[in-house]
């Protein structure tokens, strides 16, 4: 049994892990939508920025898509695969409803998490804000949609890579509560669409999304 | 002045000298207000008391820290409960920040098997822990998995993880930053148990200034924005609040009747030096009662000492007679020897009606009874054979006094009036349908209108931390205790199930009884059969092999685990929740579970009745101590009656004449009749503390009547007589008018009272007096 380093941040990490991928996952099409100076770029089309990318990828977002994630975990011998949509509500509601195999929601709104599972009959209320690792990513995606570079700038440090047709954006958490839970997040996509996100862990599971093509 | 009357002197200065010194360096003033509770005569009323008086709820500080910005608010919240924290005045300072400790939370993983209500042997088949594994599947595949993965190898069936959420009883407010707000966002809220009791009036005001000070300190950077607010509230918020707004009513109140007291004694006698000797012997009195208090009680309360130096206006009545009755001719001393005897008989008799209050099982009326008692005696010794030996040789009122004398004794010609009065008095209680008794306590409480809503919102807005409904469970043992404890969660479980009850609180839910540990323990299956299930279970699912290990290990070891006790917590907030819980009492064993939303109490109290025999009873605070406040309201009625009875008896004694009794009495029981109808016409509902009042309305009244009464010589010497009693009355009137002008309901209940009394008294007393021919003969010799 492994309890985390400080006081509180064993609770803290489920609900941290949880917004990272749900926002990163839900919001990937304009969290990133700032450049930070110090990101690096490798390759790539000269004058290319996430400044540009975001924003084409903010003006093309459709409401919901279907995703199909597949979890590695050292648990497991074999990964487990789900299904389901994620919707986002402007300005800052975002919903990942996994579908199969079993349903399950986990809604963000303002400040308030709501998780339910009707297989499980659960259904429980969280502040986003209960948890200071939560606070990054929440600070990120706000400050996203309020245009705020210096806060974004406090909380990741960004690469792009390749060009805008075909893309790699990874964003690594600068803050040590967060990099406890996240090693890092890789957003790939063609032109204005993502279309993976993966996620891994400092212990090595990892989980990969895929964002299927147009509406579901 | 004679050598005697030196000597006497001499010896008063010593004496008062002497009481003087032991009131300042003895006398312990208390300001803390359950010290005036009675202790209750039923193990309920004890407990009840003990409640109120040491009980988390009275140590409950709500608090809100109002502004614009949130975010700051947040900060502040944070700061200030760190603050709080650290003071180490706190039992638990709550702001919505993390719950449980590092420690805390590593200790209940430990214990998950003994304390996890849903332990029992089927959570072990083969079935159920098919079940479980596929749920730790899911919980793999949810964005949670973080968290949970960690949980998993040791604790596959999730107990951790149900006995938090079972933990989890209230709905707490929502949060912002990590901290409680209100639902607007407006308020940051805490919650706050102090280490000093609710009526621990010093410690509570130091601490409460300690907040706001820090408040001050931590939401001061504040710049630009509009300044955030500190709201606080609580019993001890209150306490202390009402007792600044006492003090600077009674202040305040003091000084327009010692100004009104002093002029109407000016313009009555004109002379300095008579009004400073007025003063002696209520100055004699005081220090007399706060010594007799003291040495019977080992402390006076401050309450006793304001209301008890009210109650001794009535000796100020003393020295007004005597110098009313000087005249240029006379000798302090022997005017003094004519009207002792009068004098003594009111004294004793007044005494005797304060002797009731004595005998009530109320601490600050017994208090409040001796300390009158001991102050009309000392008061009266001082006038009869101290005062008449310094008053100024050749002092004598002025001549107006017959003149007034004249006024009144024209009075007695409309006598008729009394009964006319009485029998109106009567047939308005007859036909009035308006409660006569004040049966909620909460309406005699000095506490505004402003400030129970005030603390109603900030309750409701932390989702109602208040206790009115318990249920107190009584045990030889704490097993016992905690035993029954648990039948009766499984009584009120349905209750919660049907929306009756909101929820409740429960020691042995954090500590369970042994009985039920070790039901828990044998519940667990051997490593072997535990092992065969989980290979049975497990197959086709792809969990890594070997991976629940730790699982096999920790039932194996949960089933020879010592049990846990409440030192298990030590340390814990988890310990004060239980110390809070679960205590022992006059070597009983007393679990307290306290319900939260009970909707309809009658169910509750019906569904809970057949409990009783097993020493679980259901109380609701308020009801218990409005009854409480009834039964000693009732108790004073009594021994007011008592109290006119002996007054009766002294006086038969005193006066050997019963009409003449009758004749001193009469004025004063259609006074009290009239007055109490009067009250009532005005929409008052009498307390304990209207029958107090009433106590020092007889105690003026007979005054009044036995001065009207007395056998006088002269028609001037009745004047001077009446002129007395005008100008005690007047003094006493206006003293307490004035009180029936303050903001608190008690002190208005015992001005208003005593003011209306002491006006009917003399009007009744004036009506009633002895035959209207000396009246005539008054008027026949008139200077005039």
């Amino acid at each position: 049994m492994t309890f985390g380093k400080s006081s509180g941040s064993w609770s803290l990490r489920l609900p941290a892990a949880f917004l990272t991928w749900l926002f990163l996952s839900g919001s990937a099409p304009i969290s990133v939508a700032q450049t930070a100076p110090q990101s690096a770029r490798e390759g790539g089309s000269p004058g290319w920025t996430v400044e540009q990318l975001l924003e084409s990828l903010a003006k093309n977002r459709p409401a919901e898509v279907r995703f199909e994630e597949t979890a590695y975990s050292d648990l497991l011998t074999q990964p487990l695969k789900t299904q389901g949509i994620l919707r986002f509500t402007p300005p800052a509601g975002l919903e990942k409803h996994i579908t199969t195999p079993h349903d399950e929601r986990y809604l963000v709104e303002g400040d308030t998490l709501l998780f339910e599972n009707k297989t499980k009959g659960t259904n429980r209320t969280l502040s986003l804000h209960d948890y200071p690792a939560l606070r990054g990513f929440m600070e990120a995606f706000r400050s996203t949609l309020a245009n705020d570079v210096i806060t974004l700038r406090r909380w990741y440090s960004m690469t792009l890579q390749g060009e805008p047709q075909r893309w790699v954006l990874v964003l690594h958490p600068l803050d040590n509560e967060v990099r406890a839970l996240v090693e890092s997040i890789r957003f790939s996509g063609e032109r204005e669409r993502v279309s993976r996100i993966e996620i891994r862990a400092p212990d090595g599971d990892r989980s990969v999304m895929v964002i299927a093509t147009g509406a579901p | 002045m004679t050598g005697r009357s030196w000597l006497t002197l001499l010896i008063w200065c010593m004496v008062m000298g002497l009481g003087a010194w032991f009131t300042a360096a003895h006398t312990h003033v208390e300001s803390e207000l359950s010290r005036l509770l009675p202790e209750g005569a039923t193990p309920t009323e004890r407990l009840l008391v003990t409640e109120l008086r040491t009980g988390a709820t009275a140590r409950l500080i709500l608090l809100a820290l109002e502004g614009e910005d949130a975010d700051r608010l947040a900060e502040a919240s944070k700061r200030l409960a760190a603050w709080m924290g650290e003071s180490g005045a706190f039992h638990y300072v709550g702001n919505g920040e993390q719950a449980w400790t590092q420690e805390e939370r590593e200790r209940l993983f430990q214990y998950r098997y003994v304390l996890s209500p849903h332990v029992q042997e089927s959570m072990f088949g083969r079935d159920q822990l098919r079940h479980s594994l596929e749920q730790r599947m899911s919980d793999l595949t949810s964005p949670l998995s973080p968290m949970v993965k960690a949980l998993i190898p040791a604790d596959p069936t999730g107990e951790f993880m149900k006995i938090l959420q079972g933990w989890m009883t209230w709905t707490a407010p929502r949060r912002h930053q990590g901290v409680w707000f209100s639902s607007d966002l407006r308020r940051a809220l805490l919650v706050a148990e102090t280490k000093a009791t609710g009526f621990d009036m010093e410690s509570q005001e130091q601490l409460q200034g300690q907040i706001r000070e820090t408040f001050r300190r931590v939401a001061g950077v504040s710049v630009g924005t509009a300044p955030a607010q500190l709201v606080m509230t609580g019993p001890g918020v209150i306490a202390v609040e009402m007792r600044q707004t006492i003090q600077d009513d009674v202040w305040r109140l003091s000084v327009y009747a010692t100004l009104l007291v002093t002029t109407l004694l000016f313009v009555s006698y004109g002379s300095v030096s008579i009004l400073a000797l007025s003063l002696l012997p209520l100055a004699s009195a005081v220090v007399a009662g706060i010594a007799a208090v003291d040495l019977a009680f080992g402390f006076i309360h401050g309450i006793t000492l304001a209301f008890g130096i009210t109650l001794l206006g009535v000796v100020d009545d003393y020295p007004i007679h005597l110098f009313s009755h000087l005249t240029r001719e006379s000798r302090a001393p022997a005017v003094m020897k004519e009207i002792w005897p009068t004098m003594r008989l009111g004294v004793v008799a007044t005494a005797l009606g304060f002797s009731a209050l004595l005998l009530s099982g109320f601490p600050g009326l017994s208090q409040l009874g001796l300390f009158a008692m001991v102050g009309l005696f000392t008061a009266a010794c001082v006038t009869r054979w101290v005062l008449p030996h310094i008053v100024p040789m050749g002092f004598h009122a002025r001549r107006e006094g017959l003149q007034v004398a004249r006024w009144v004794d024209a009075l007695t010609r409309a006598r008729l009036v009394v009964p006319l009065m009485v029998v109106l008095a009567l047939g308005a209680f007859m036909w009035s349908d308006a409660p006569l008794w004040e049966e909620d306590i909460a309406n005699l409480s000095p506490i505004s209108t402003e400030q129970q809503a005030r603390d109603l919102a900030l309750r409701n807005e932390l989702g109602g931390p208040e206790v009115q409904d318990l249920v107190v469970v009584e045990g030889s043992s704490e097993e016992e205790a905690l035993q029954r404890s648990e039948m009766l969660a499984l009584a009120l479980d349905p209750l919660v199930g049907k929306g009756e009850l909101a929820g409740y609180d429960l020691a042995a839910r954090y500590l369970p009884s042994r009985r039920t540990q070790q039901t828990r323990q044998a519940s667990l299956p051997d490593r072997e059969t535990l092992e065969r299930n989980l290979t049975s279970a497990i197959k086709g699912l792809p969990f890594k092999p070997g991976l629940f290990q730790p699982f096999l290990d920790a039932i194996e070891k949960a089933k020879t685990q010592e049990p846990i006790k409440i030192q298990t917590f030590s340390g814990t907030a988890l310990e004060l929740k239980l110390n809070s819980l679960l205590f022992m009492r006059e070597g009983r064993w007393v679990a307290i579970v306290p319900l939260r939303g009970v909707t309809d109490r009658k169910t509750i109290r019906a569904h809970l009745a057949p409990w009783h025999e097993q020493d679980v009873t259901y109380l609701d605070l308020k009801e218990e101590s409005n009854r409480m406040v009834g039964t000693y309201r009732n108790e004073a009625l009594r021994l007011l009656g008592w109290g006119v009875l002996s007054i009766g008896l002294v006086l038969l004694v005193g006066l050997r004449d019963p009409i003449t009794v009758l004749r001193v009495m009469l004025p004063i029981g259609s006074a009290l009749v009239v007055m109490a109808a009067l009250l009532h016409a005005l929409g008052e509902q009498f307390s304990l503390f209207h029958l107090a009042s009433f106590l020092l309305v007889i105690g003026l009244g007979l005054d009044y009547a036995l001065f009207f009464n007395r056998r006088h010589g002269t028609p001037t010497e009745r004047g001077r007589t009446v002129f007395g009693l005008v100008v005690c009355s007047t003094t006493t009137i206006s003293v307490f008018g004035v009180l029936a002008l303050s903001q608190i309901p008690v002190l208005r209940a015992i001005g208003l009272t005593t003011a209306l009394g002491s006006l009917a008294c003399l009007a009744f007393a004036a009506l009633l007096a002895e035959s209207p021919q000396k009246a005539h003969l008054l008027a026949a010799t008139s200077p005039e």
